[in-house]
C-alpha cells in the first residue's frame, strides 16, 4: 500500500476513534464518561458532541486560566513525550483537522505557497495561548482560554456549529463572538482551498510545539550519503520543503511523500543514529 | 541532536506525565471536557 493511503487511513481512523461517541452527534450531549479525562495527543474539540478524549490545547488553557493558574504537567508531558518520539508526524498522520484541510484542498489542485514571514506567526500563536489565560484575567481572576474562544477553528466547526446551531438553549445566547469564529473558520476554509493546511502553517499552537520537536525526535528523517539533489523531495512535498538540505524542518508534517519520491531511496523515516550527520541550529525554524 | 537527547527528552515528557497523573491533573481535566466549553462554541 502506497503511503498516502495509509496516511488517509490512519488521519481517518483517528479521526473516527477520536469522535466515536456517535450518539453523541444525534442527542447534541457530550460524551462524559472517564475516558474524557485523558488527552490526545492532538487537536479535536472537547465539546464536539462525538468526542470521546480531551484536547490538549483546550485543556492546557483551561488550567492556565484557572485559579489558582496551573501548569498541567500531565498535557505537557504528554505533548512532550509525543513530540520527541515523532514530531510532527502526529499532525500529518493523526490530526482530523489536518484531514478536513487536506480533503478540502481537493477541491483546487494548484497551491500557492505562503511567505516564510507569515508562517511565523503560529510561534506568536504559540507563545499567546499559553501566556494570554495568565495575563489577561477576568473577574474573580480567572483568565480564558483566548485560542479557543477567539481564533480555533477546529472547535468552531466540531462544537460551535453543531451545538450551538442545533441546541435551542444556546442558540439564543450566540452572538457578536460566534459570527467572529464563524468568520475565521470561513476564512480558513477559503484558504484550505488555495493554501496547503493553512491552520496548521499560520496559527496552530499544538503543530508548532511539535514542529519544534522535529528535530530532537527520536524518529525523524534522514537523507543518507549519495543525495544528488535532483529536487524531487522538494517537488513531491506538499509545503514545498527542501528535504535533502533540511530534512527536519519545523514546517514537516512528516507525510512522508519525500521518501517516497526519491529515485535513489536515499530518504527514510527512522530512530536516529547514536549522532546525527544532518541538521543544523537553524533547521528548527525552516 | 544525538539519540541520547531525544530518549532523555521522552524519559522527560513520561516524569510529566507520571508527575501529572499523581497530582490529579486527569480528574481536573476530565472536569474541564465533561462540561460544554461556551469558548469554543462561541458563547462569551
Amino acid at each position: 500500500m502506497l503511503t498516502a493511503s495509509k496516511r488517509r487511513l490512519a488521519q481517518l481512523f483517528a479521526a473516527v476513534l477520536s469522535n466515536s461517541h456517535l450518539s453523541g452527534f444525534l442527542s447534541l450531549n457530550l460524551y462524559q464518561g472517564p475516558l474524557k479525562g485523558l488527552c490526545i495527543p492532538f487537536l479535536n474539540c472537547y465539546s464536539c458532541p462525538g468526542a470521546v478524549a480531551a484536547c490538549p490545547l483546550g485543556s492546557l488553557q483551561s488550567m492556565l486560566a484557572e485559579v489558582p493558574h496551573r501548569l498541567s504537567l500531565y498535557v505537557l508531558g504528554l505533548m512532550t513525550f509525543t513530540g520527541a518520539l515523532a514530531g510532527r508526524f502526529i499532525c500529518g498522520w493523526l490530526c482530523p483537522f489536518g484531514l478536513l484541510q487536506e480533503l478540502v484542498a481537493r477541491v483546487h489542485h494548484r497551491k500557492f505557497p505562503l511567505p516564510k514571514v507569515l508562517t511565523r506567526l503560529k510561534y506568536l500563536f504559540l507563545i499567546l495561548a499559553l501566556a494570554l489565560p495568565v495575563l489577561i484575567l477576568q473577574v474573580g481572576g480567572t483568565g480564558e482560554p483566548y485560542f479557543c474562544k477567539f481564533i480555533c477553528p477546529a472547535g468552531t466547526i466540531e462544537a460551535g456549529l453543531p451545538l450551538g446551531l442545533g441546541r435551542p438553549e444556546l442558540r439564543g445566547l450566540l452572538g457578536g463572538l460566534f459570527l467572529w469564529k464563524a468568520a475565521i473558520l470561513v476564512l480558513f476554509l477559503v484558504a484550505m482551498v488555495f493554501l496547503y493546511r493553512p491552520f496548521c502553517q499560520l496559527a496552530c499552537p499544538l503543530g508548532t510545539f511539535y514542529g519544534l520537536c522535529n528535530r530532537f525526535s527520536l524518529w525523524r528523517l534522514e537523507v543518507a550519503a549519495g543525495c544528488e539533489h535532483c529536487g524531487q523531495c522538494r517537488q513531491s512535498c506538499p509545503l514545498k520543503i527542501p528535504v535533502d538540505l533540511s530534512p527536519n524542518s519545523a514546517e514537516c508534517i512528516r507525510c512522508l511523500l519525500c521518501r517516497d519520491a526519491c529515485p535513489r531511496g536515499l530518504i527514510s523515516f527512522d530512530r536516529c543514529a547514536s549522532v546525527s550527520n544532518h541538521g543544523s541550529t537553524h533547521e528548527m525554524f525552516d | 541532536m544525538s539519540r541520547r537527547f531525544s530518549i532523555a527528552l521522552i524519559t522527560a515528557g513520561l516524569l510529566l506525565i507520571a508527575l501529572g497523573l499523581c497530582s490529579g491533573d486527569v480528574a481536573r481535566v476530565l472536569i474541564k471536557a465533561q462540561r460544554f466549553c461556551l469558548e469554543c462554541i462561541g458563547i462569551g
